[in-house]
Protein backbone atom coordinates (compact mmCIF):
# COMPACT_ATOMS: atom_id res chain seq x y z
CA UNK A 1 0.00 0.00 0.00
CA UNK A 2 1.54 3.26 -1.12
CA UNK A 3 1.12 6.53 0.74
CA UNK A 4 1.34 8.46 -2.55
CA UNK A 5 -2.41 9.02 -2.91
CA UNK A 6 -2.62 10.93 0.36
CA UNK A 7 0.47 12.99 -0.46
CA UNK A 8 -1.07 13.96 -3.80
CA UNK A 9 -4.36 14.82 -2.12
CA UNK A 10 -2.58 16.96 0.48
CA UNK A 11 -0.39 18.78 -2.05
CA UNK A 12 -3.26 19.47 -4.42
CA UNK A 13 -5.53 20.67 -1.62
CA UNK A 14 -2.93 23.23 -0.54
CA UNK A 15 -2.13 24.55 -4.03
CA UNK A 16 -5.82 24.71 -5.00
CA UNK A 17 -6.72 26.65 -1.86
CA UNK A 18 -3.95 29.15 -2.50
CA UNK A 19 -4.81 29.58 -6.18
CA UNK A 20 -8.57 29.87 -5.74
CA UNK A 21 -8.16 32.13 -2.72
CA UNK A 22 -5.32 34.19 -4.22
CA UNK A 23 -7.57 37.13 -5.05
CA UNK A 24 -8.60 37.63 -1.45
CA UNK A 25 -5.28 36.61 0.09
CA UNK A 26 -3.17 38.90 -2.12
CA UNK A 27 -5.50 41.81 -2.69
CA UNK A 28 -6.97 42.06 0.79
CA UNK A 29 -9.17 45.14 1.03
CA UNK A 30 -7.70 47.01 -1.90
CA UNK A 31 -9.96 47.76 -4.87
CA UNK A 32 -9.55 46.14 -8.28
CA UNK A 33 -8.51 48.50 -11.10
CA UNK A 34 -11.34 50.21 -13.03
CA UNK A 35 -10.68 48.30 -16.26
CA UNK A 36 -11.17 44.96 -14.55
CA UNK A 37 -14.99 44.59 -14.89
CA UNK A 38 -14.68 45.28 -18.64
CA UNK A 39 -11.95 42.64 -18.86
CA UNK A 40 -14.27 40.17 -17.16
CA UNK A 41 -17.07 41.08 -19.60
CA UNK A 42 -14.87 39.78 -22.43
CA UNK A 43 -13.23 37.02 -20.42
CA UNK A 44 -16.55 35.29 -19.71
CA UNK A 45 -17.66 34.70 -23.33
CA UNK A 46 -14.09 33.90 -24.42
CA UNK A 47 -13.57 31.35 -21.65
CA UNK A 48 -16.98 29.73 -22.15
CA UNK A 49 -16.44 29.53 -25.93
CA UNK A 50 -13.15 27.74 -25.29
CA UNK A 51 -14.91 25.29 -22.98
CA UNK A 52 -17.63 24.57 -25.56
CA UNK A 53 -15.00 23.73 -28.17
CA UNK A 54 -12.66 21.70 -25.96
CA UNK A 55 -15.54 19.72 -24.45
CA UNK A 56 -17.00 19.12 -27.92
CA UNK A 57 -13.96 17.98 -29.92
CA UNK A 58 -11.37 17.26 -27.26
CA UNK A 59 -10.92 13.98 -25.43
CA UNK A 60 -8.92 12.98 -22.41
CA UNK A 61 -7.35 9.87 -23.94
CA UNK A 62 -6.51 11.07 -27.45
CA UNK A 63 -4.30 13.77 -28.96
CA UNK A 64 -5.83 16.18 -31.44
CA UNK A 65 -9.47 16.59 -32.33
CA UNK A 66 -12.04 13.82 -31.98
CA UNK A 67 -15.16 14.07 -34.10
CA UNK A 68 -17.67 11.58 -32.72
CA UNK A 69 -21.36 11.29 -31.83
CA UNK A 70 -21.07 14.34 -29.55
CA UNK A 71 -21.23 16.58 -32.66
CA UNK A 72 -24.64 15.12 -33.59
CA UNK A 73 -25.88 15.52 -30.01
CA UNK A 74 -24.65 19.12 -29.92
CA UNK A 75 -26.35 19.90 -33.25
CA UNK A 76 -29.60 18.36 -31.99
CA UNK A 77 -29.41 20.40 -28.82
CA UNK A 78 -28.81 23.60 -30.81
CA UNK A 79 -31.99 22.94 -32.80
CA UNK A 80 -33.94 22.34 -29.58
CA UNK A 81 -32.48 25.55 -28.13
CA UNK A 82 -33.46 27.56 -31.24
CA UNK A 83 -36.99 26.19 -30.86
CA UNK A 84 -36.92 27.61 -27.31
CA UNK A 85 -37.14 24.22 -25.62
CA UNK A 86 -36.62 24.31 -21.82
CA UNK A 87 -33.09 23.58 -20.58
CA UNK A 88 -33.74 20.02 -19.29
CA UNK A 89 -35.19 19.08 -22.69
CA UNK A 90 -32.19 20.58 -24.52
CA UNK A 91 -29.89 18.47 -22.32
CA UNK A 92 -32.00 15.38 -22.87
CA UNK A 93 -31.86 15.86 -26.65
CA UNK A 94 -28.06 16.20 -26.49
CA UNK A 95 -27.62 12.97 -24.52
CA UNK A 96 -30.27 11.01 -26.42
CA UNK A 97 -29.00 11.93 -29.89
CA UNK A 98 -25.41 11.23 -28.87
CA UNK A 99 -26.30 7.87 -27.33
CA UNK A 100 -28.46 6.97 -30.35
CA UNK A 101 -25.83 7.84 -32.95
CA UNK A 102 -23.19 5.98 -30.92
CA UNK A 103 -25.40 2.90 -30.58
CA UNK A 104 -26.03 2.84 -34.34
CA UNK A 105 -22.37 3.40 -35.20
CA UNK B 1 -13.85 52.53 10.10
CA UNK B 2 -12.81 52.79 6.48
CA UNK B 3 -16.17 51.66 5.14
CA UNK B 4 -14.49 49.78 2.33
CA UNK B 5 -16.80 46.85 2.88
CA UNK B 6 -19.88 48.95 2.21
CA UNK B 7 -18.37 50.54 -0.89
CA UNK B 8 -17.56 47.20 -2.41
CA UNK B 9 -20.32 45.74 -4.56
CA UNK B 10 -24.01 46.44 -4.31
CA UNK B 11 -25.94 47.22 -1.13
CA UNK B 12 -27.23 44.10 0.66
CA UNK B 13 -30.36 42.80 -1.04
CA UNK B 14 -33.59 42.43 0.91
CA UNK B 15 -34.23 38.96 2.31
CA UNK B 16 -36.77 38.12 -0.36
CA UNK B 17 -34.50 38.95 -3.28
CA UNK B 18 -31.73 36.98 -1.63
CA UNK B 19 -33.93 33.95 -1.22
CA UNK B 20 -34.88 34.21 -4.90
CA UNK B 21 -31.19 34.30 -5.80
CA UNK B 22 -30.53 31.19 -3.68
CA UNK B 23 -33.27 29.33 -5.54
CA UNK B 24 -32.18 30.66 -8.95
CA UNK B 25 -28.58 29.58 -8.38
CA UNK B 26 -29.46 26.14 -7.09
CA UNK B 27 -31.95 25.55 -9.90
CA UNK B 28 -29.50 26.68 -12.60
CA UNK B 29 -26.94 24.26 -11.17
CA UNK B 30 -29.16 21.15 -11.38
CA UNK B 31 -28.55 20.16 -15.04
CA UNK B 32 -24.81 20.70 -14.54
CA UNK B 33 -24.91 18.66 -11.37
CA UNK B 34 -26.31 15.68 -13.26
CA UNK B 35 -23.35 15.87 -15.65
CA UNK B 36 -20.87 16.46 -12.82
CA UNK B 37 -22.32 13.58 -10.81
CA UNK B 38 -21.67 11.24 -13.76
CA UNK B 39 -18.21 12.79 -14.19
CA UNK B 40 -17.61 12.20 -10.47
CA UNK B 41 -18.46 8.53 -10.83
CA UNK B 42 -15.89 8.15 -13.59
CA UNK B 43 -13.34 10.00 -11.48
CA UNK B 44 -14.02 7.67 -8.55
CA UNK B 45 -13.52 4.67 -10.83
CA UNK B 46 -10.24 6.09 -12.14
CA UNK B 47 -8.99 6.93 -8.64
CA UNK B 48 -9.81 3.45 -7.36
CA UNK B 49 -7.82 1.99 -10.25
CA UNK B 50 -4.87 4.25 -9.35
CA UNK B 51 -4.72 2.91 -5.78
CA UNK B 52 -6.79 5.60 -4.02
CA UNK B 53 -9.14 4.25 -1.39
CA UNK B 54 -12.67 5.65 -1.23
CA UNK B 55 -11.77 8.03 1.61
CA UNK B 56 -8.78 9.50 -0.24
CA UNK B 57 -10.72 9.91 -3.50
CA UNK B 58 -13.74 11.48 -1.81
CA UNK B 59 -11.59 13.78 0.36
CA UNK B 60 -9.81 14.94 -2.77
CA UNK B 61 -13.11 15.77 -4.48
CA UNK B 62 -14.45 17.52 -1.39
CA UNK B 63 -11.37 19.67 -0.80
CA UNK B 64 -10.02 20.27 -4.31
CA UNK B 65 -13.32 20.37 -6.24
CA UNK B 66 -11.71 20.77 -9.68
CA UNK B 67 -12.50 17.84 -11.97
CA UNK B 68 -9.88 18.48 -14.64
CA UNK B 69 -7.11 19.00 -12.10
CA UNK B 70 -8.00 15.87 -10.13
CA UNK B 71 -8.23 13.79 -13.31
CA UNK B 72 -4.79 15.02 -14.39
CA UNK B 73 -3.19 14.28 -11.01
CA UNK B 74 -4.71 10.82 -10.69
CA UNK B 75 -3.89 9.95 -14.31
CA UNK B 76 -0.21 10.66 -13.63
CA UNK B 77 -0.32 8.23 -10.68
CA UNK B 78 -2.26 5.67 -12.76
CA UNK B 79 0.45 5.85 -15.42
CA UNK B 80 3.14 5.14 -12.83
CA UNK B 81 4.29 8.72 -12.21
CA UNK B 82 5.35 10.07 -8.82
CA UNK B 83 3.37 12.24 -6.42
CA UNK B 84 5.33 15.39 -7.30
CA UNK B 85 4.57 15.10 -11.03
CA UNK B 86 0.93 14.39 -10.17
CA UNK B 87 0.68 17.45 -7.94
CA UNK B 88 2.33 19.69 -10.56
CA UNK B 89 -0.01 18.45 -13.32
CA UNK B 90 -3.05 19.08 -11.13
CA UNK B 91 -1.82 22.50 -10.06
CA UNK B 92 -1.16 23.68 -13.62
CA UNK B 93 -4.77 22.93 -14.56
CA UNK B 94 -5.87 25.03 -11.59
CA UNK B 95 -4.11 28.19 -12.73
CA UNK B 96 -7.18 29.46 -14.60
CA UNK B 97 -8.83 29.97 -11.21
CA UNK B 98 -6.34 32.74 -10.51
CA UNK B 99 -8.11 34.95 -13.04
CA UNK B 100 -11.60 33.69 -12.17
CA UNK B 101 -10.91 34.17 -8.45
CA UNK B 102 -9.85 37.79 -8.96
CA UNK B 103 -12.90 38.38 -11.15
CA UNK B 104 -15.37 37.19 -8.53
CA UNK B 105 -13.67 39.02 -5.66
CA UNK B 106 -15.76 42.23 -5.70
CA UNK B 107 -18.92 40.16 -5.14
CA UNK B 108 -17.65 38.41 -2.02
CA UNK B 109 -18.03 39.75 1.50
CA UNK B 110 -16.34 39.49 4.87
CA UNK B 111 -12.70 39.25 5.84
CA UNK B 112 -9.80 37.88 3.86
CA UNK B 113 -10.12 34.34 5.21
CA UNK B 114 -13.87 34.14 4.64
CA UNK B 115 -13.56 35.41 1.08
CA UNK B 116 -10.74 32.94 0.41
CA UNK B 117 -12.95 30.11 1.66
CA UNK B 118 -15.97 31.28 -0.36
CA UNK B 119 -13.70 31.41 -3.42
CA UNK B 120 -13.23 27.65 -3.12
CA UNK B 121 -16.74 27.16 -4.53
CA UNK B 122 -15.63 28.73 -7.80
CA UNK B 123 -15.61 26.32 -10.72
CA UNK B 124 -16.53 27.17 -14.32
CA UNK B 125 -20.20 26.29 -13.81
CA UNK B 126 -20.80 28.21 -10.58
CA UNK B 127 -18.72 31.12 -11.88
CA UNK B 128 -20.79 31.33 -15.06
CA UNK B 129 -24.11 30.92 -13.21
CA UNK B 130 -23.13 33.76 -10.87
CA UNK B 131 -22.04 36.11 -13.65
CA UNK B 132 -24.22 38.91 -14.96
CA UNK B 133 -23.89 40.29 -18.48
CA UNK B 134 -22.34 43.52 -17.16
CA UNK B 135 -19.26 41.74 -15.82
CA UNK B 136 -20.47 41.66 -12.22
CA UNK B 137 -21.14 38.58 -10.10
CA UNK B 138 -23.84 37.58 -7.65
CA UNK B 139 -22.43 36.12 -4.44
CA UNK B 140 -25.59 34.25 -3.47
CA UNK B 141 -25.90 32.54 -6.87
CA UNK B 142 -22.22 31.55 -6.65
CA UNK B 143 -22.65 29.95 -3.22
CA UNK B 144 -25.96 28.19 -3.88
CA UNK B 145 -24.96 26.77 -7.27
CA UNK B 146 -21.51 25.93 -5.88
CA UNK B 147 -22.93 23.90 -3.00
CA UNK B 148 -25.29 21.93 -5.27
CA UNK B 149 -22.47 21.19 -7.75
CA UNK B 150 -20.11 20.27 -4.90
CA UNK B 151 -22.60 17.73 -3.52
CA UNK B 152 -22.97 16.13 -6.96
CA UNK B 153 -19.22 15.93 -7.44
CA UNK B 154 -18.48 14.48 -3.99
CA UNK B 155 -21.34 11.96 -4.02
CA UNK B 156 -20.48 10.91 -7.58
CA UNK B 157 -16.86 10.33 -6.57
CA UNK B 158 -17.89 8.29 -3.54
CA UNK B 159 -20.22 6.16 -5.64
CA UNK B 160 -17.55 5.60 -8.29
CA UNK B 161 -14.92 4.71 -5.70
CA UNK B 162 -17.06 2.14 -3.87
CA UNK B 163 -19.57 1.04 -6.51
CA UNK B 164 -19.54 -1.46 -9.35
CA UNK B 165 -19.44 1.24 -12.03
CA UNK B 166 -17.35 1.47 -15.15
CA UNK B 167 -16.36 4.81 -16.67
CA UNK B 168 -17.72 3.71 -20.05
CA UNK B 169 -21.33 4.21 -18.89
CA UNK B 170 -20.90 7.91 -19.60
CA UNK B 171 -20.39 7.18 -23.28
CA UNK B 172 -23.29 4.72 -23.48
CA UNK B 173 -25.76 7.31 -22.22
CA UNK B 174 -24.32 10.14 -24.29
CA UNK B 175 -23.47 12.12 -21.16
CA UNK B 176 -20.22 13.35 -22.67
CA UNK B 177 -22.29 15.59 -25.01
CA UNK B 178 -23.97 17.26 -22.06
CA UNK B 179 -21.12 19.48 -20.91
CA UNK B 180 -20.43 21.27 -24.25
CA UNK B 181 -24.18 21.95 -24.54
CA UNK B 182 -24.35 23.27 -20.98
CA UNK B 183 -21.39 25.55 -21.56
CA UNK B 184 -23.08 26.78 -24.72
CA UNK B 185 -26.23 27.55 -22.74
CA UNK B 186 -24.11 29.50 -20.25
CA UNK B 187 -22.35 31.29 -23.11
CA UNK B 188 -25.51 32.42 -24.94
CA UNK B 189 -26.46 35.26 -22.52
CA UNK B 190 -22.94 36.70 -22.82
CA UNK B 191 -23.15 37.30 -26.59
CA UNK B 192 -25.22 40.49 -26.34
CA UNK B 193 -22.83 42.86 -28.12
CA UNK B 194 -20.85 42.50 -31.39
CA UNK B 195 -17.57 42.85 -29.45
CA UNK B 196 -18.49 40.01 -27.08
CA UNK B 197 -19.48 37.86 -30.07
CA UNK B 198 -16.15 38.47 -31.83
CA UNK B 199 -14.28 37.72 -28.59
CA UNK B 200 -16.17 34.42 -28.24
CA UNK B 201 -15.71 33.48 -31.91
CA UNK B 202 -12.00 34.27 -31.84
CA UNK B 203 -11.57 32.24 -28.66
CA UNK B 204 -13.52 29.32 -30.17
CA UNK B 205 -11.36 29.39 -33.32
CA UNK B 206 -8.17 29.44 -31.24
CA UNK B 207 -9.47 26.57 -29.11
CA UNK B 208 -10.14 24.51 -32.27
CA UNK B 209 -6.59 25.07 -33.52
CA UNK B 210 -5.03 24.38 -30.10
CA UNK B 211 -7.08 21.19 -29.70
CA UNK B 212 -6.02 20.10 -33.19
CA UNK B 213 -2.35 20.45 -32.25
CA UNK B 214 -3.03 18.62 -28.97
CA UNK B 215 -2.48 21.44 -26.49
CA UNK B 216 -6.10 22.25 -25.51
CA UNK B 217 -5.11 23.29 -21.98
CA UNK B 218 -3.32 26.36 -23.34
CA UNK B 219 -6.63 27.61 -24.79
CA UNK B 220 -7.62 28.93 -21.35
CA UNK B 221 -4.56 31.19 -21.34
CA UNK B 222 -5.39 32.29 -24.89
CA UNK B 223 -8.92 33.21 -23.77
CA UNK B 224 -7.39 35.48 -21.09
CA UNK B 225 -5.16 37.04 -23.75
CA UNK B 226 -8.14 37.64 -26.04
CA UNK B 227 -10.01 39.31 -23.17
CA UNK B 228 -7.01 41.58 -22.55
CA UNK B 229 -6.81 42.59 -26.22
CA UNK B 230 -10.57 43.23 -26.45
CA UNK B 231 -10.50 45.26 -23.23
CA UNK B 232 -7.64 47.34 -24.60
CA UNK B 233 -9.42 47.90 -27.96
CA UNK B 234 -12.63 48.96 -26.20
CA UNK B 235 -11.01 51.85 -24.30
Amino acid sequence: MSSDPWIVVGALVVTTFLIKGAGSLVLGDRELPVWFPRFVEYLTPALLAVLVVTQLVGSAGAHGMTFDARIAGFAGALVAWRLKAPVPLVILVAAAVTAGVRALG
Amino acid sequence: MTGSGAERGRPPAPAEARRAAWVAGARAAVPFTVAIFAFGISFGVLARGAGFDALAATSMSGLVFVGSSQFAAVSVIANGGGWAAAAVAGTLLNLRYLVMGFAILPALRGGRARRAVESQLVIEESWAIASDADGRFDRVRLLSSGVVLWLGWVLGTLLGAIGPFKAVDILTYGLDAVSPVLFFLLLAPHLGTPRKRTAALTAAACALVLTAVAVPDTAIAVACLIAVVWTWRAR
